[in-house]
């Protein structure tokens, strides 16, 4: 749909962007759901509570109990935090190295581009989860273990999207201009490369949370994620493994709840780009007609490194 | 356009929705499930098994009382068939046989008499992948238990927790217990066709025991000085030291050919099955060995030990029914079984511990020990763990232990007492309540409950705990042999089922003390107790140690967990040890439609 | 110099006419494919050398539990040659997994790791190709009906069903099925694996499950991606001009449209069986299958480094290959590509 419309611009003037809509519905609700998971619900977290072990959901416990008889809508409002609060921290660290390799990669090119080029390779070609597992099992189970895990693990599709895009700026006569007249590259790149990059990457990040939150949730499934006593999405899902036909409720509840989330930031970014472009157009910055995708430059690379950074979660 | 958009966000809801709905659905249908065949009932447990075997050797059926609280509504009864070496013992192994059809409901007591069918082959899921073949090298529980049917020592442990005649056909003590003297059983085959030699039985323990110039693979053996063959190679004389009076269990230790270098590969022993071949994270199979010295034995064609990777694995399995017998069953998972499969139950002397290290602040206080196993309900705790398939324990000795197991501490604070806990903690200087950090191995979901249990629990009486949840390598280097920690949750099993293999371990020097438990008296008694010759005084001295651990607060020792095995319906026979065994020489398929017909009686 | 830059300008711009390639360019291409190939597999495998170096825990305390005693870790460790300096091992984990004579040992389970990653390679292989498949048959035609009758109700589905399949993580969409097939169908689905040498057609069945939750992500991003690649090829000039020539929708559509996205499809193609010989990683733990997966955490767990470095060191250099072979496919097709490339190695040769 996007795509049609860049290539027939209407004339309509911005409506109401449902996906961004429907993105900040659905995120008010997972954080409704850790309000209640941690101030409003009158259970802790790990409260055995009276009625017992896998209780079928009923007026007292919304969603039914666990395996030990834990209030799981509690659990699953706490999860959602952690899930949340790992993400983003995955995503800062991934988003910073990625820039910084990126972009030092992009700019400067030749051997500085190949052996970071080869790293990034040998990253991405080293499948995500199993670079997670080693560096956890060095450090040890635990979020710090977690964040720089995945964190790493995240670089390689950060750092592709910034190289692409400084590799066609590169060669852009501004950028020209601006190296005869010479400016130090590190001014080049902080003070007149960086905010071209920004809105996209931005928007790449937003993306990144998505994954995040599926990466986690997958190492958490393993058992190598977010370790008890706190609750992730994740574990409760492998825990409840064992009680599928006793208690479907409890990995129906845990995997919408993970779900929802994850749909909130796919729709999350949809909208944001929407708007991206909606903006762009208003103000007739375009030079030529975006093609389907968002990012600057690189343009012909562009679709399938979309593809390897939304797939990038398992 | 912008429309169409729209459309896509409401199908997008909708869906959301339907899944919500489809799992409403779901919820609502699973429960009345249970309710139809969640009654459990007691079946008699059939003595046709026993009765063949028992035909080999001198029979002893009694009457046996069970030393643990009655566990289910009806009678428990249990014919053994094994001779019992030198005295009279009390009950050991409690047999549980549940099943739920609503047949046997009406006539509980029916004498269920089906004779054993010859052939077929059993599927058994096991979760531990075998760690060596080589009957001496291998130290995993779940290995051992597989290759209790390949191989066979000496003597050879019974469900009933003694030591019968095995390759050996009788014995005798001499010299004040340093030296045992074995007449060895003729004509016995390896699975490779040739005949059991005295040599291959002086090769085999001195391989073990380190007499070979090598290190010893059984440490425990080490003890032995000397192995000598007599009477033209009819006879084998081992030789102490020190009179150390576990060596019997010990000598229960694999026979194998002398010189055969492929046993970790190709394993050959004596035992009732061979084997046939092994995929590693596949299976390993065994197939019947046709010249097996017992009469009669075994029943089955063959064996095939499904390896899984982790309980909820075979779990899937099992519900398929495509497994036969799986022995690593919870309380909650039996649940939807019953209707295709018989229960199994008891005892396989594991000790569930919340291990307090005593070198540690503030744990080498008495007081806070004391505190912390106040705060612990026990009875609670069981229940919500094992369910009825768990024993409380408040030493280091599981009932299962048999005479050795000291009753006076069977039920010495069931329930929890959160006050005195407070009481115990101001005395000792934290009124003010206390943090404790609790590591648990990550990949021990049962030990990951009990700490989430315990957490709540200690928290009652002011003790706030933090869980550190470690990798098991991690748990091994820096907690079992490093020490490295304050408190953590383990389940001990033991090589070999001997008091000394279990109590000896917190001796002050001991190498594998990891709790840093420190009593003289304790040490006093455990030397004492190996040398003892006199049965009575050696029971005695045990359950004083025992009661050493309780008053000293060693540990907070939690419970006994049953072995719960899933049996399918056509299959019989299946006897539960107090150790980690799995006897498929005993298991035998039953005549279906017999079966049917006796069930519609 | 200058020239060459001129030269990379326009292609980046696409404005080059055909492109004249000897042949020693195409063999230039592959040999720098090879080189960066050969290179990335060997930092991958001293990294996993270094990790399993650092990590506490050893196989002999694995193996050993809580029954360690000082006499046995001595006995066990000569008897899986643990005595050796580490960087030996780390030589001998490399050079043992093409070295007949002197395999590498797994030191968990004392079997050349060749003979156990053979057959779970193959599961592996088979379930990432199965999936596959599925999405080859399933995403094609449903992109192009959706593109075809662009905003049509079917296109607003297939695009909604799109954005929450790729929001399910493969081991939730796992358990979905097995629920949804244990209650709407009372068949049970999981655990049903049969070896594909015992019965082939069983072996399908029971791999159906695991295929279609492993696909079913991956298969939504490649309808949407496909469908949008199909749209901006329909309002592109060539096709308007071969419409207005007269041509059929259907002719344009394959003869024309298809074509022209070809490039973006196998490239997309090649990333997704990448991503699901990964993917498959995690989906065999939830439907029971003995794959590289279960193996792999194994032997990590167990610090088994030899078969560590077998199964990480297969899976990377598949994933590589895969991609270097969607490079080569991209390069015949649009032999741009090598003149790029020619044109960019000449520049670092300067």
């Amino acid at each position: 749909m996007r795509n049609a419309k860049q290539i027939k611009p209407t004339k309509k003037r911005a409506k109401l962007n449902i996906d961004l809509v429907l993105a900040i519905l659905l995120l008010s609700l997972i954080a409704g759901l850790a309000i209640y998971g941690f101030f409003i619900s009158p259970y802790g977290v790990n409260e055995l509570t009276p009625e017992g072990k896998l209780q079928a959901p009923s007026a007292l416990h919304p969603c039914g109990t666990d395996h030990l008889g834990r209030d799981i809508l509690t659990r699953l409002g706490q999860a959602g935090v952690y899930s949340l609060a790992i993400a983003a921290g995955i995503v800062a660290l991934g988003a910073f190295l990625g820039y910084v390799i990126g972009a030092a990669s992009g700019f400067f090119g030749g051997f500085v581009d190949w052996i970071l080029s080869r790293l990034t390779d040998s990253l991405l070609a080293f499948p995500g989860i199993l670079m997670a597992l080693l560096i956890i099992t060095v450090l040890g189970r635990g979020m710090p273990a977690l964040i720089l895990s995945l964190g790493l693990a995240f670089v390689p599709s950060f750092a592709r999207i910034v190289r692409s895009a400084f590799q066609g700026l590169r060669t852009e006569n501004f950028v020209k201009r601006l190296e005869i007249m010479d400016a130090p590259s590190w001014r080049i790149i902080l003070v007149h490369l960086t905010p071209l990059v920004a809105p996209d990457y931005l928007n790449a990040m937003v993306l990144g949370l998505a994954n995040a939150i599926l990466a986690e949730s997958s190492l958490s499934f393993l058992g190598f994620g977010i370790q008890a006593p706190r609750p992730s999405w994740g574990s409760m899902l492998a825990d409840s493994r064992a009680y599928l036909f006793r208690a479907p409720y409890y990995p129906l509840f845990t995997g919408l709840a993970l779900v929802l989330t994850v749909l909130a930031f796919f729709l999350l970014r949809r909208g944001l780009d929407y708007r991206h472009q909606q903006k762009l157009m208003s103000s007739k910055q375009q030079k030529e007609p975006l093609t389907a995708g968002v990012e600057l430059a690189g343009a012909k690379l562009e679709l399938p490194e979309r593809l390897k950074e939304m797939s990038k979660h398992d | 356009m912008r429309k169409a958009k729209t459309t896509t966000k409401i199908f997008t809801l909708l869906l959301s929705l339907l899944l919500l709905t489809t799992s409403l659905a779901a919820c609502q249908n699973a429960p009345s499930e249970d309710k139809t065949n969640g009654i459990k009932q007691t079946e008699q447990q059939e003595a046709t098994g026993e009765a063949t075997e028992a035909a080999a050797e001198p029979s002893a059926s009694e009457k046996e009382e069970t030393t643990a609280e009655e566990k289910t509504t009806s009678d428990e009864e249990e014919a053994a068939a094994e001779p019992s070496a030198s005295e009279k013992e009390e009950a050991t192994a409690e047999e549980k046989t549940t099943a739920a059809e609503d047949e046997s409901q009406e006539a509980p007591s029916e004498e269920v008499a089906l004779s054993p069918l010859y052939g077929g082959k059993a599927i058994v899921g096991i979760t531990q992948e075998p760690d060596f073949l080589d009957p001496h090298l291998a130290v995993a529980a779940g290995t051992k238990e597989i290759l209790f049917n390949i191989f066979e020592g000496l003597v050879k442990l019974t469900p009933e927790g003694e030591f019968a005649p095995c390759l050996a056909e009788n014995w005798q003590v001499e010299d004040e217990g340093r030296t045992l003297r074995f007449k060895l059983r003729p004509e016995v085959k390896f699975h490779n066709g040739e005949v059991v030699t005295a040599e291959d039985v002086k090769y085999s323990l001195e391989r073990a025991a380190g007499l070979n110039g090598e290190d010893a693979l059984l440490p425990e053996l080490a003890t032995i000085k000397e192995v000598e063959i007599d009477a033209d190679g009819s006879e084998i004389v081992v030789r102490q030291a020190e009179a150390d009076a576990n060596l019997l269990a010990y000598l229960s230790c694999a026979i194998i050919p002398q010189d055969y270098d492929q046993q970790d590969k190709s394993p050959i022993g004596t035992g009732p099955f061979r084997f046939k071949s092994y995929q590693p994270q596949v299976s390993l199979e065994l197939e019947k060995f046709p010249d097996y010295w017992q009469e009669g034995s075994p029943y089955l064609d063959g064996v095939v030990f499904k390896i899984y990777g982790d309980m909820d694995a075979a779990y899937m399995e099992l519900l398929a029914g495509q497994i036969d017998i799986f022995p690593y069953m919870t309380e909650e998972k039996v649940q939807g079984l019953l209707d295709k499969y018989q229960l199994v139950a008891g005892g396989a002397n594991m000790v569930q511990m919340l291990a307090l290290n005593n070198a540690r602040e503030p744990l080498d206080n008495l007081a806070v020990r004391e505190a912390v196993n106040l705060a612990i309900g026990r009875a609670f705790l069981t229940e919500q763990i094992m369910g009825e398939y768990g024993q409380p324990i408040f030493s280091g000795m599981a009932p299962s232990m048999g005479r050795f197991y000291n009753e006076e501490l069977k039920d010495v604070n069931l329930e929890a007492q959160p006050e005195l806990a407070k009481e115990k903690l101001a005395e000792a200087g934290y009124s003010d309540g206390l943090k404790l950090k609790l590591t648990v191995p990550g990949n021990y979901l049962i030990h990951v409950d009990t700490a989430n249990l315990l957490a709540a629990q200690l928290s009652q009486a002011g003790i706030e705990v933090e869980i550190e949840t470690v990798d098991w390598g991690t748990w091994l280097e820096r907690v079992y042999a490093g020490r490295d920690y304050q408190m953590t949750v383990i389940a001990l099993t033991y090589d070999f089922y001997t008091p000394s293999n279990v109590l000896d371990r917190y001796c002050s020097e001991a190498a594998n003390n990891f709790i840093n438990f420190s009593n003289e008296t304790y040490d006093e008694l455990a030397q004492k107790a190996a040398k003892e010759q006199e049965q009575d005084k050696r029971i005695q001295d045990y359950r004083k140690m025992q009661e050493i651990l309780w008053q000293d607060k060693a540990s907070a020792f939690l419970q006994e967990p049953d072995n719960i095995t899933a049996l399918r319906k056509p299959l019989s026979g299946y006897v539960q040890y107090p150790a980690y065994v799995q006897d498929m020489s005993r298991v035998y398929f039953v005549d279906q439609a017999a079966l049917d017909e006796s069930l519609n009686k | 110099m200058a020239e060459d830059k001129q030269q990379e300008k326009k292609i980046n711009n696409q404005e080059v006419g055909p492109v004249k390639l000897s042949r020693s360019d195409y063999w230039r291409f592959l040999g720098a494919k090879l080189r960066d190939l050969v290179f990335t597999l060997w930092l991958m495998s001293l990294i996993v050398f270094l990790i399993f170096y650092i990590i506490p825990g050893d196989t002999v305390t694995m193996l050993l539990g809580t029954e360690a005693t000082p006499e046995k870790r001595a006995a066990l460790e000569a008897e899986l040659n643990l005595d050796q300096p580490p960087l030996e091992r780390y030589r001998h984990s490399l050079r043992g997994l093409w070295d007949s004579d002197d395999p590498s040992i797994s030191l968990r389970f004392r079997q050349p790791v060749r003979d156990l990653i053979a057959p779970r390679l193959g599961l592996s292989l088979g379930l990432a190709l199965y999936g596959f498949i599925l999405i080859v048959l399933l995403s094609l035609p449903l992109s192009i009906i959706s593109a075809w009758w662009e905003n049509s109700w079917i296109d607003k589905l297939t695009s909604s069903l799109a954005q929450i399949f790729m929001a399910i993580p493969g081991f939730f969409l796992g358990i979905l099925l097995i629920l949804l097939f244990a209650f709407a169908f009372s068949s049970f689905q999981a655990g049903n694996y049969q070896p594909a040498t015992a019965d082939f057609w069983g072996h399908l069945q029971g791999l159906f499950l695991p295929a279609l939750a492993l696909a079913l992500p991956k298969l939504a991003q490649a309808q949407q991606f496909f469908r949008a690649e199909l749209v901006k090829a329909k309002s592109a000039p060539y096709v308007r001009t071969a419409r207005s020539k007269g041509a059929d929708s259907w002719r344009v559509l394959f003869c024309h449209m298809f074509r022209n996205s070809l490039r973006p499809f196998v490239t997309s193609l090649g990333l997704i069986l990448a991503e699901l010989i990964t993917g498959s990683l995690v989906v065999e733990q939830v439907f029971v299958l003995p794959g590289m997966g279960r193996l792999l955490f194994t032997a990590i767990e167990t610090r088994d480094l030899p078969l560590a470095q077998g199964l990480i060191l297969t899976i990377a250099a598949l994933v590589i290959l895969l991609n270097a072979l969607v490079d080569l496919l991209n390069a015949l097709i649009d032999p741009r590509i090598i003149a790029e490339q020619r044109a960019r190695s000449k520049k670092e040769a300067v």
